[in-house]
């Protein structure tokens, strides 16, 4: 199972923990059958369902109590959305995205309702609530049905393995008229164009829209040549027989997918990877990070990735090798004097890593700020190419996946190195005077090119990130 | 811990008992140190001391980093006789809800789920607040029946009273009866459990008020979402308060703490010793649980079918949503029931009475609701 799969899945566990899921009406990640669905069924805007959450690690089923919120209603992150009850224990769920309550599914006082069930539906615009007056269960596990491999990521949830994702390589792809959407793998239509498409049967995906945001509108269906040899994807006859009842469901190689595929096997055939792990004690870290979020005023809210990417950006100034490039076609090894992090964000279409440019030189409020606006707009699709092309160094963090003790990362080419963090976890170790106490540790795992990083540099740089993290006064240094 | 895994292989013990003995090797924050701060109420005021509990929850520090010592709240109260409804419970159909108003009773909702109980000063009441990520539905209810075990006793293991906890999280005697019953409430970063204990309650009282049926309740139905109690066989564990509360606190003393400055106080408290802002707080929440709105008017949507004769057909149906009357079915004539004049008002007997001509109905509703 490759690290991209583990993560996704991971990274849609966490996602499903949270009670959310996502549900494009406009999505077609599937083949021709689901633009029958589609087209048969009603159309809603834009929205997420949301479904009763397990609010403890053995909750099975609750009870709805009292929405706090009404239809109509704008949330915010901490907002109580609805009280639930199960056995005995009274718990107030609480929302954590803006948005607006579209629709409430379950009523209060609907007994044993299994975690993992619709019980409302949100929307970010305003304007939309009205539109799903008629909005029922039905629909809402219909979709749930339909969006089979689940997509979805947390807030900065990054998973294993970077790559860049397909803008950069659309255009170097071969053939056709490919149409490259602004959110690569999701295609936007209009409804009249979605019903021309099919019944011409006309792959969306191969159609270039002209309008709105790259929108495939009726004019670009009726224009469209179908190009002889380049095929789109067999989607007719054998996904017609995968449907609802079947035992498989074929989706579509996206453009983005493809990417990562092509990029990571080589990256693994080419480089010969060899990984040094470290547990590094975090209790000084953490410390810190609560006395400095403490004084923040707003100004800055610091998370632990913060302090991770400034101290791989100050290990590798002091171990360049590391820090650099393999470059065969130029005969050289380019040792960079900067440090540039490539950050790993889970989108909802596949694996990005925006960069952090001079991480070395920047302070944590500026890192801070930056990761979370590019992280968000990585997620909104809206990266510029040169904020996702280079970088010289990169960071895997599944430290919100409380299951991933470590793991090991595939390096992004040409970077030499890439960096895996698992999550906290609490040691006892003996301290000075022969006492038990206990710590907090996080296990890095660094993954490194043999060709540029031999196994004793490996170390060094490991030693540095290690005695970094472990005094982080030395990031002052 | 060897001796109790042991405890669980040998024969002839019986299976509850082996159940306790398996949750203490299971219980999550088996071993956590904490800052233990004990409150103890003077005050025998439900409406005070419940408000007092919600004050502190909400006062009590979330947890933050994962390497400070946390804290632990134990509060300890005693009430005067009330009977104390669960968050989503509906009172109609847990408690005569006329009969306690005519022998002064009052009628409370807490705030976290469960079911209904009766308080008496034969009952302490206890309250353990905890970081979200240590609670656990069976911890601290063994804590207090090791606590139990030791009063009149010599240690650990000796002499006193031999509690169990059963699969519903309930403390049992011996026999089976059950002398405590438990609650939960969770919100971000922390969480609390709390529950009674039956120590010298007047148990036929309790009985009066929970589970009574006098010629009224049997002419009744209610029907809806709320949350419905579940009756057990009760008992009283039989020592006297005072002693229940030192063994408590002596016994989270020893077991929660590391002894080192600062991990150990108790507070004394009543309505007079609150601190200015506490006592705005306070009496903000005590305006809460008083008010109708609360005890009446947040309860889950149901319907109340009255009835002329046992197993007959129903004679008046109120629809009741949020403590107003959303519909009344009625088969009865004009000239004793109004029936569409009720509609939108207030389920309270002082609302509905004057769109009741007829003296038999009135009577009914003013001893039903």
């Amino acid at each position: 199972m490759s690290a991209t799969s583990v993560a996704r899945m991971a990274s849609a566990a966490a996602f499903r923990r949270a009670g959310v899921k996502f549900a494009h009406a406009n999505q077609s990640r599937l083949a021709l059958p689901t633009f029958i669905r589609l087209y048969a069924s009603k159309s809603f805007p834009k929205h997420t369902v949301i479904d009763m959450p397990a609010l403890s690690p053995t909750m099975t089923m609750g009870n709805v109590g009292t929405w706090a919120k009404a239809v109509g209603d704008s949330l915010a992150p901490g907002d109580v959305l609805v009280e639930i009850e199960t056995d005995k224990a009274q718990m107030d769920f609480e929302f954590q995205d803006d948005g607006y309550l579209a629709k409430i599914l379950l009523e209060e006082g609907a007994k044993e309702v299994p975690v993992g069930k619709p019980i409302g539906v949100y929307v970010t615009d305003e304007a939309d609530v009205a539109a799903f007056a008629d909005f029922t269960m039905a629909d809402a596990l219909t979709e749930e049905g339909k969006s089979a491999p689940a997509p979805a990521a947390e807030a900065p949830a990054p998973a294993a393995a970077p790559s860049t994702p397909a803008p950069a390589a659309a255009p170097a792809a071969p053939a056709t008229e490919e149409s490259e959407p602004v959110h690569p793998g999701r295609i936007l239509a209009s409804p009249i164009a979605k019903m021309i498409a099919l019944e011409k049967g006309i792959p969306l995906k191969d159609i270039k829209g002209s309008g709105p945001g790259g929108r495939i509108i009726k004019k670009d269906v009726e224009a469209y040549q179908p190009p002889a040899p380049a095929a789109s994807k067999p989607a007719a006859a054998p996904a017609a027989a995968a449907s609802a009842a079947g035992t498989y469901e074929d989706i579509p190689i996206s453009s983005m997918r493809k990417t990562i595929a092509s990029r990571l096997t080589s990256s693994v055939q080419t480089s010969p990877h060899y990984f040094v792990s470290s547990t590094v004690t975090v209790s000084k870290l953490l410390k810190l990070r609560e006395a400095l979020n403490s004084t923040a005023d707003g100004r800055y809210r610091l998370s632990v990735n913060d302090f991770l990417v400034k101290a791989m950006a100050l290990a590798s100034l002091r171990v360049p090798t590391a820090n650099s490039a393999w470059l065969e076609a130029e005969g050289v090894i380019r040792q960079y004097s900067v440090v540039d992090v490539s950050v790993a964000v889970s989108t909802p279409t596949g694996l990005i890593t925006p960069i952090v440019k001079n991480a070395h030189a920047k302070g944590l409020a500026t890192i801070s700020k930056e990761i979370k606006d590019l992280g968000k707009r990585a997620r909104d699709g809206k990266l510029k190419p040169e904020e996702y092309t280079g970088g010289t160094i990169t960071i895997s963090n599944m430290g919100m996946n409380s299951a991933v003790t470590s793991f090991t990362s595939i390096i992004n080419p040409p970077q030499s190195s890439i960096l895996a963090v698992g999550t906290t976890e609490r040691r006892a170790v003996e301290d000075a005077d022969g006492d038990i106490k206990f710590e907090d540790v996080i296990t890095v795992t660094g993954s490194f090119d043999h060709r540029v990083v031999d196994g004793a540099v490996g170390g060094e740089w490991i030693k540095a990130f290690k005695t970094i993290i472990e005094n982080p006064l030395e990031l002052l240094l | 811990m060897a001796g109790s895994c042991l405890y669980l292989f040998r024969r002839g013990i019986p299976a509850d008992v082996k159940w306790t003995a398996a949750k203490r090797l299971l219980t999550t924050a088996a071993g956590r140190k904490y800052n233990l701060s004990v409150f103890i109420s003077n005050s025998k005021s439900p409406h005070f001391n419940l408000s007092f509990e919600d004050y502190l929850f909400q006062k009590y520090p979330p947890s933050s980093s994962p390497s400070s010592i946390p804290a632990k709240y134990l509060l300890l109260y005693t009430n005067t006789p009330c009977v104390i409804i669960g968050r989503n419970q509906n009172p109609h159909r847990e408690t005569a809800v006329a009969a306690l108003r005519t022998h002064g009773i009052p009628l409370v909702r807490r705030k976290s789920g469960g079911g209904a109980v009766f308080h008496d000063l034969g009952n302490v009441n206890y309250c353990v607040m905890m970081p979200n990520g240590d609670f656990d539905r069976d911890e601290h209810a063994l804590a207090i029946c090791d606590a139990v075990a030791r009063i009149g006793g010599k240690g650990e293991e000796g002499g006193g009273v031999r509690l169990e906890v059963n699969e519903r999280h309930d403390i049992v005697d011996c026999d089976g009866k059950k002398v405590s019953g438990s609650a939960y409430k969770l919100q971000r970063g922390k969480a609390y459990h709390h529950g009674t204990m039956l120590l010298n309650s007047k148990l036929h009282i309790l009985s009066e008020v929970l589970h009574s049926s006098s010629e009224y309740t049997s002419l009744q139905q209610v029907e809806g979402a709320g949350v419905q109690s579940v009756k057990s066989p009760v008992a009283n564990v039989g020592v006297e308060s005072e002693a229940f509360v030192e063994a408590v606190v002596k016994l989270f003393r020893e077991r929660y703490t590391d002894g080192g400055d600062g991990s150990f106080s108790v507070r004394f408290l009543d309505e007079k010793s609150l601190l200015p802002d506490e006592q705005d707080e306070v009496l903000k929440r005590v305006d809460e649980l008083q008010s109708w709105k609360w005890t009446f008017g947040s309860t889950p949507k149901f319907t109340h079918k009255f009835l002329l004769e046992k197993d007959g057909p129903p004679a008046l149906t109120f629809a009741v949503k949020e403590g107003t009357i959303l519909a009344v079915d009625s088969t009865l004539p004009e000239s004793e029931v109004v029936a569409d004049e009720m509609v939108g008002k207030m389920y309270r007997a002082e609302e509905i009475e004057e769109f009741v001509p007829s003296g038999y109905w009135r009577d009914r509703i003013r001893n039903s609701i």
